[in-house]
């Protein structure tokens, strides 16, 4: 489904050059569940971004489904955000002052849905994630494990191929990070690819691959 | 390409506006006050600036002179009453002075017509400004009451000379200069008038010898004025009516009596030139002499007033751009300041609508939309305000919609730059 052939990133100007990403090649396979380990710095993060469309690289090819995704102009990205990927990542990226219903929503808002399309999805999406009854709470009065609920459901609401994880489980308790990668794994069993960076051996070995990276490069 | 996406548009707007409401209120608050103090401002000084401009250009810094003639020293005057090739030698001299190409040569005079039996307010009343009872200055005859009102009679060349406009209505043609008593005497009426007469309403009134109509032919501008005699005269409450230059009836010897007396008075008129004194003086000799008529002093009359005038149409123009400049800034920079910063503080949300399927562009559209927003509201209330003090249309009604669309253009420039500088990849990872 997803080839990576020779990425590289680097940030930054002429002065102060970052290359976070050294001739990366990759290829993974639909309905994988992928965890990528590797020290703080090492460039997990900016491997997801690219994989997600949220940036891109420098120099290298990168083809999903047969498109190639590194060639693709901004609009086309958003759109590739939008119908093909999930993102779900440590510190939740949720609105806090608006309703857990509207965050979900957003998404479907950007594909251009109708109202009733939306309620609709968002609702299914909110009761298969059992956070239905916080459909009208803001984010800052819910639990850690249900701001990742939510945001989980926004990664799954527009039916993506891939979820991209950027630690999803850093920034709650053991149990209920337990409880979220159960969730990983269902959806990964209903037939979404998924990519989970973490620093959790015990998670990384739940997945059915693992990666690793060091300085930029895969190990 | 994806057609602009209302529902996300509208979001986004009402995110970027209704966080600190209070702050969006005083933002279009101060947006609303601006407009409304330059079109007011401009309105006021529009008329002036427009009008002024083809006066100023025509007095620039000259030098005014009246012509007085000589002909009671020496008796020549009872013997101009009394011949014709007298008065045709005077008529062939004013018309060389009207025709003369060296300098301008304009009648005007200060001459109160009698309206009958009318009810006009006693502004429009000979002395109303000077403080007298105005209504008071009756005259009765055969049980009709006439009313003394301002007027002022100008040749055929001076609304050109002067540059002057209507409002409505036409300006006086030649024919309306031959005195023909079958006929009404055309005026044109001061703006004031508008609220009284129509055009071509028909007003009994008396030329304080006999009894005439006059026919309303045109109405002023607001504030428009004249030089007369080297001093202006504010018009809006003024009849505007023709100094004979001929009578239609000239085998009647009254009125043969009254064109002589016409003429004589024509011929005392004013000059405006930039040439000197002396120069104008040799010139007018020359003319008399070449025309076989009365000799004339030109004599120098201050003109300060006339030229402040100008100057202050040029003084009004650059405080209304000072104040324009001065207020469309401090607009555009609360509306880009504000906007910047709640970009700023939004910035994680952006984050969060770009893993959504945002773009910078999307991101930007809103922000745009959110300005033209708060300034369209404005401007909706401003025209609407201005249109009640006011009270009727204007140009000023169109300079608004242009600033409007000046204060969204300037006012979106930061924040779009901004918006563009995002680190896209790092703001969903910044801590909130
Ligand atoms: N937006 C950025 N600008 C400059 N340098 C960056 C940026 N994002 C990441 N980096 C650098 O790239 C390297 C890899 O970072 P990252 O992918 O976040 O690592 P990880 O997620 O594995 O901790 C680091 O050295 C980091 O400082
Ligand atoms: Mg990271």
């Amino acid at each position: 489904m997803i080839q990576l052939e020779g990425i590289n990133k680097i940030y930054g100007n002429r002065e102060s050059q970052v290359q976070a990403l050294k001739d990366v090649s990759l290829k993974i396979l639909e309905g994988e569940m992928l965890s990528i380990i590797g020290k703080s710095g090492s460039g997990k993060s900016t491997l997801l971004n690219i994989l997600g469309g949220l940036d891109k690289c420098t120099s290298g090819k990168y083809t999903f489904d047969s498109s190639e995704v590194s060639a693709f102009s901004d609009r086309q990205l958003a759109d590739f955000r939008c119908e093909k990927i999930g993102f779900v990542v440590q510190n939740f990226a949720l609105i806090n002052d608006v309703s857990v219903f509207e965050n979900v929503a957003l998404p479907l808002k950007y594909a251009g849905k109708s109202k009733q399309d939306i309620s609709k999805r968002v609702r299914e999406v909110l009761s298969e994630l059992d956070i239905l009854d916080k459909e009208s709470v803001c984010p800052s009065e819910l639990s850690g494990g249900q701001c990742q609920r939510t945001a989980i459901a926004r990664a799954i609401v527009c039916k993506p191929k891939l979820i991209l994880a950027d630690e999803p489980t850093g920034a709650l308790d053991e149990e209920t990070g337990t409880i979220i990668m159960e969730l990983f794994k269902k959806l990964n069993k209903d037939g979404i690819t998924i990519v989970i960076v973490t620093h959790d051996m015990e998670i990384s070995n739940s997945c059915n691959k693992t990666i690793q990276m060091k300085d930029g490069r895969l190990v | 390409m994806k057609k602009i996406n209302i529902s996300i548009l509208s979001y986004g707007i009402k995110r970027l506006l209704k966080k600190d409401f209070n702050i969006t209120l005083v933002l279009i608050f101060q947006c609303v006050l601006s407009f409304f103090l330059l079109a007011i401002t401009f309105n006021n000084t529009y008329a002036a600036i427009t009008t002024n401009g083809e006066f100023k250009e025509f007095i620039g810094d000259k030098l005014y002179y009246t012509v007085q003639d000589l002909a009671d020293e020496d008796g020549g005057f009872d013997q101009y009453m009394d011949s014709n090739a007298k008065f045709e030698d005077l008529k062939d001299f004013v018309e060389s002075l009207e025709q003369n190409e060296q300098f301008s040569y304009v009648n005007t005079m200060l001459q109160s017509l009698y309206i009958i039996d009318t009810a006009l307010p006693a502004k429009f009343a000979e002395g109303y400004e000077q403080g007298e009872n105005a209504l008071s200055i009756i005259r009765e005859e055969d049980g009709k009451k006439l009313l003394s009102f301002k007027g002022l009679q100008v040749s055929y060349n001076v609304f050109e000379e002067f540059g002057k406009e209507l409002e409505t209505g036409e300006y006086f043609s030649k024919d309306d200069f031959i005195y023909d008593e079958t006929k009404p005497i055309q005026v044109i009426l001061g703006n004031e008038y508008k609220a009284f007469y129509n055009l071509g309403d028909i007003i009994a009134a008396n030329d304080s010898r006999y009894d005439i109509n006059i026919q309303v032919k045109g109405f002023l501008p607001k504030d428009s004025y004249m030089p007369v005699k080297g001093s202006i005269v504010y018009l809006d409450r003024y009849i505007v009516y023709p100094y004979y230059s001929g009578y239609s009836n000239m085998g009647d010897d009254k009125h043969l009596r009254i064109a002589r007396f016409t003429l004589a008075g024509r011929a005392n008129g004013e000059i405006i030139t930039s040439d000197s004194h002396l120069n104008v003086q040799n010139l007018i000799d020359a003319l008399s002499e070449q025309y076989n008529t009365f000799k004339f002093k030109v004599y120098s009359i201050d003109s300060s007033g006339i030229n402040a005038i100008s100057q202050m149409s040029e003084k009004m123009a650059n405080q209304f751009l000072m104040l324009a400049l001065a207020l469309m800034f401090f607009t555009v920079f609360g509306i880009s300041a504000t906007v910047v910063g709640r970009i700023r503080t939004q910035s994680y949300e952006y984050g969060v609508n770009l893993i959504s399927g945002a773009t910078l562009s999307d991101i930007v559209v809103q922000a745009v939309g959110a300005i033209s927003c708060l300034v369209l509201i404005a401007l909706a209330i401003s025209e609407f305000a201005t249109l009640i003090v006011i009270g009727s249309f204007g140009v000023y009604l169109l300079l608004t919609p242009l600033l409007a669309i000046i204060t969204i253009v300037i006012s979106s420039l930061i924040p779009i730059s901004s918006i563009l500088k995002m680190d896209v990849n790092t703001l969903i990872r910044r801590k909130e």
